[in-house]
């Protein structure tokens, strides 16, 4: 057998080989990829000529092809690399601002950005990250998809999920990355703030205090196992992990014992406590927070196990937050929903009213288990604006724990107790921010206050509680590094099509049109063809 | 050099007239086109019922261009995968089956002539059906409301598309002398063109851009976002060069051929 034809049928071996180990693995790999494109080039020797005459001629014709569309490929690249685009869209919703370009143009050290997401999302991401790349040398991307590419997604954490964009900031001469952060949207806003949160030149340290009782931060459930106790994920174990991800520093803090807020605190947290703060913890957070600082308050209700004498178990707080125009009612939220006998009275959905931290584009919903009201004062200082962030749905009450206890206790049905006019929105979270003329805005000192806590343990969080949380934050300690990205608005264009309408549409665009050309076409050439 | 292609066109666009098979297979396209874009419609129009709904809910909004105008080009373009070896399948193939082919050559036309002739005759009867998928234009005015620029940058890419599939499909048809096997090997050609990109990992690498920068499917697709790119147009404008360059070579091959 003539050797060119042994080949081809070894290239023909090969090319077979590839295309079943790419059909089994259900992508091409780095070796099955090369190992079809050699199989090809063998196999196509199959027709190469069977005598050496016309091998000079074939060379010829071969270098020459290869000359010409390689000089096509290279036009091709050139026109990539340097693209330029016009997005006929009206609000240029497929273009980068001109914000993010100057952003970009001046990034002091390279970037690479990992984005997870699922096959649906794979080209609206890949049209973003493109434009990240085309816009600043220094910004490179990889698209994954996180249960194909598990090894990759295993490089980023257990808990990867489509949806998921993780920004590395990349040391240039070594190309090992310094510093993580994840976003949660293919968007332009959180992809450039995300690149803005790595680069940052500062670490971010959040101090959770600690000392009263407060959600752990470490996992529970080994202490629990070991007291005999049972398991419960009451704990911050999982929300600590991720903010840990994101680059920020988690530290415990006692300010009994430390005295005061260490300097390099980005924000103070506090998150389901059960007692109250000492008067000289109150009074050093409250000097915190007039000399501009951060600080975010997850506060649960006072359950009806303490019946009996109604007093605040936060009273010390209630003041202190009083005194930056937030009120802390001394009661539960109970959905009272009319027509509902199976309905969960103390699980009362979140509504998010428009602020940058409720953002959030999530259709999961957020259910505050045991909640109370937190509400901005009606009578504000002049230097604050609280804005509320959440609220329950239109059909919820306020109950004083007694009232609830003695309403369970009686097995009364709550949904028919209350006169229309006591039941309504109740204010669940506020969002408040200390305008001082004499300071710019991101400077001020700002305050987030929940009336719940739970939503945020490893028990209950979801993703849309998570990205509450993580927006809190962020809101709370980069408001002032953050660039102001308009969100792109969609137009709601809807129409609605009556059955008429509907009829014609039918008729002419399925049944008239394709009939009259293919009729009138096929008539016209029959004639011609007659008259030939 | 100067093309002279003319009397090719001329005798093309004439055999394709009267050839039975370029209507029925544009009524066919025109009947999937239009079918599938009632259904859009449809679809579209059963979702804005629920228009408050969706809003109260926070859901996606509703927008005509996105999810209307965008989806019509994307089934243009996508069909258009199918009709086109329909179309360019008997450009060489029939000819030298019949043996016209050698006639043909033995005129003094060069390579270039017939090729850019026969591409653009079955690009302009082309350009005919997707002139008349122009009504489409007017009945989404008339029902809705599209941004018109999108609209037009959509047509515009869907033309140029087809000039890529033509290309492609005439080069097929310089392969081999049967009809079917052209009509077949352009539509692998297209389809696996099409296809390439989704084949792709990130552990290839360089590979995997490569596959991707190739892919039919992610060009096209960003014309019916409305969205201009000279590297897509550019991508495609290669593809019909380097497609008749290389049924150049095979007609020159086979002229020299002993």
């Amino acid at each position: 057998m003539r050797p060119l034809r042994l080949l081809s049928y070894l290239g023909l071996l090969m090319l077979l080989s590839g295309l079943v180990a790419t059909g089994l693995h259900g992508r091409f790999t780095a070796v099955t990829a090369p190992v079809c494109i050699v199989g090809l080039l063998l196999a196509l020797l199959f027709f190469a000529p069977q005598t050496t005459r016309n091998l000079k001629l074939y060379s010829y014709f071969g270098a020459y092809s290869t000359l010409v569309i390689g000089t096509l490929v290279l036009l091709f690249l050139i026109l990539e690399r340097h693209g330029w685009q016009y997005d006929a869209t009206r609000n240029k919703r497929y273009s980068l601002t001109p914000i993010t370009l100057n952003f970009l143009k001046r990034l002091p050290q390279p970037v690479h950005i990992t984005a997870f997401v699922a096959e649906t999302e794979k080209d609206q991401a890949r049209l973003l990250l493109e434009q990240y790349a085309a816009a600043s040398p220094k910004v490179s991307y990889t698209i994954a998809n996180p249960f194909r590419e598990a090894m990759l997604a295993r490089r980023y954490g257990l808990q990867v999920m489509p949806g998921d964009i993780f920004i590395e900031a990349v040391t240039s001469s070594t190309q090992a990355n310094t510093r993580v952060t994840r976003v949660n949207r293919i968007s332009e806003q959180d992809i450039t703030n995300g690149i803005v949160q790595v680069l940052r030149d500062r670490d971010i340290v959040l101090y959770f205090l600690i000392g009263h009782d407060e959600l752990p931060l470490e996992r529970s459930t080994a202490l629990a196992t070991l007291a005999g106790q049972k398991v419960s994920l009451r704990d911050l174990a999982w929300v600590r992990d991720q903010l840990e991800r994101m680059g920020m520093r988690v530290v415990p803090l006692s300010l009994a014992q430390r005295g005061r807020v260490p300097s390099d605190a980005s924000a103070v947290v506090w998150v389901g406590p059960r007692s109250d703060l000492s008067g000289l913890e109150a009074q050093l957070l409250r000097q915190y927070l007039e000399e501009g600082g951060r600080v975010l308050l997850l506060l649960p209700p006072d359950l009806p196990q303490t019946t009996g004498e109604i007093s605040s178990v936060f009273r010390n707080v209630g003041e202190l937050l009083g005194r930056f125009g937030i009120i802390l009612p001394n009661e539960l939220v109970v959905r009272v929903g009319a027509g509902q006998p199976s309905m969960d009275h103390f699980s009362v959905p979140a509504i998010f009213l428009p602020h940058p931290i409720t953002d959030i584009s999530l259709e999961e919903p957020l259910f505050f288990t045991y909640a109370r009201p937190v509400q901005p004062a009606s009578l504000l200082p002049s230097d604050m604006r609280v804005d509320t962030i959440v609220q329950s749905p239109g059909d919820c009450v306020r109950l004083s724990s007694a009232e609830v206890a003695t309403a369970i206790v009686r097995r009364q049905d709550l949904s028919k107790a209350f006169s229309p006019q006591e039941i309504g929105a109740v204010p669940l979270g506020v969002a408040a921010l200390r305008v001082d003329p004499n300071k710019p805005e991101e400077k001020a000192a700002r305050l987030v206050v929940f009336g719940n806590s739970d939503f945020v343990s490893s028990e209950r969080i979801n993703q849309k509680g998570w990205l509450l949380f993580s927006n809190a934050v962020n809101w709370l300690v980069q408001s002032g590094e953050l660039l102001p990205i308009p969100s792109v608005d969609i137009e709601n264009t809807p129409i609605v099509l009556s059955e008429g309408e509907r009829q014609f549409l039918f008729l002419t665009m399925v049944i008239f049109v394709p009939t009259f050309v293919g009729l009138i076409g096929l008539g016209y050439s029959l004639a011609r063809r007659e008259r030939q | 050099m100067r093309v002279h292609f003319y009397p090719i066109l001329r005798r093309e666009l004439k055999s394709y007239t009267t050839s039975p098979t370029v209507y029925i297979a544009a009524g066919l396209f025109l009947f999937m086109s239009g079918l599938l874009f009632y259904g859009i419609l449809e679809n579209f129009s059963l979702l804005s019922g629920d228009a408050q709904y969706r809003r109260e809910m926070g859901f996606e909004k509703l927008n005509f261009t996105r999810h209307v105008v965008s989806n019509l080009y994307w089934i243009i373009n996508f069909l258009l995968l199918f009709v086109v070896p329909a179309f360019t399948m008997r450009l060489i193939a029939e000819e030298k089956k019949t043996g016209t082919f050698e006639l043909l050559v033995s005129l003094p036309f060069r390579d270039w002539d017939i090729v850019v002739g026969k591409f653009l005759a079955a690009y302009a009867v082309l350009g005919v059906i997707l002139g008349i998928c122009g009504y489409y234009v007017l009945i989404m005015m008339r029902f809705g409301t599209p941004e018109l620029p999108v609209v037009a940058v959509a047509y515009l890419g869907s033309f140029i598309v087809a000039a890529a599939y033509v290309a492609i499909g005439l080069f097929a048809s310089s392969l081999t002398e049967n009809q079917i096997v052209a009509a077949i090997l352009a539509f692998v050609i297209l389809l696996g063109l099409y296809l390439i990109g989704d084949f792709t990992t990130p552990a290839a690498g360089g590979i995997s851009r490569v596959l991707e920068a190739l892919s039919f499917r992610y060009h096209s697709e960003q014309f019916t976002h409305g969205l201009l790119r000279v590297q897509d147009a550019g991508y495609f404008a290669v593809v019909v060069v380097a497609a008749l360059f290389m049924t150049c070579r095979v007609l020159e091959l086979r002229r020299l051929r002993p």
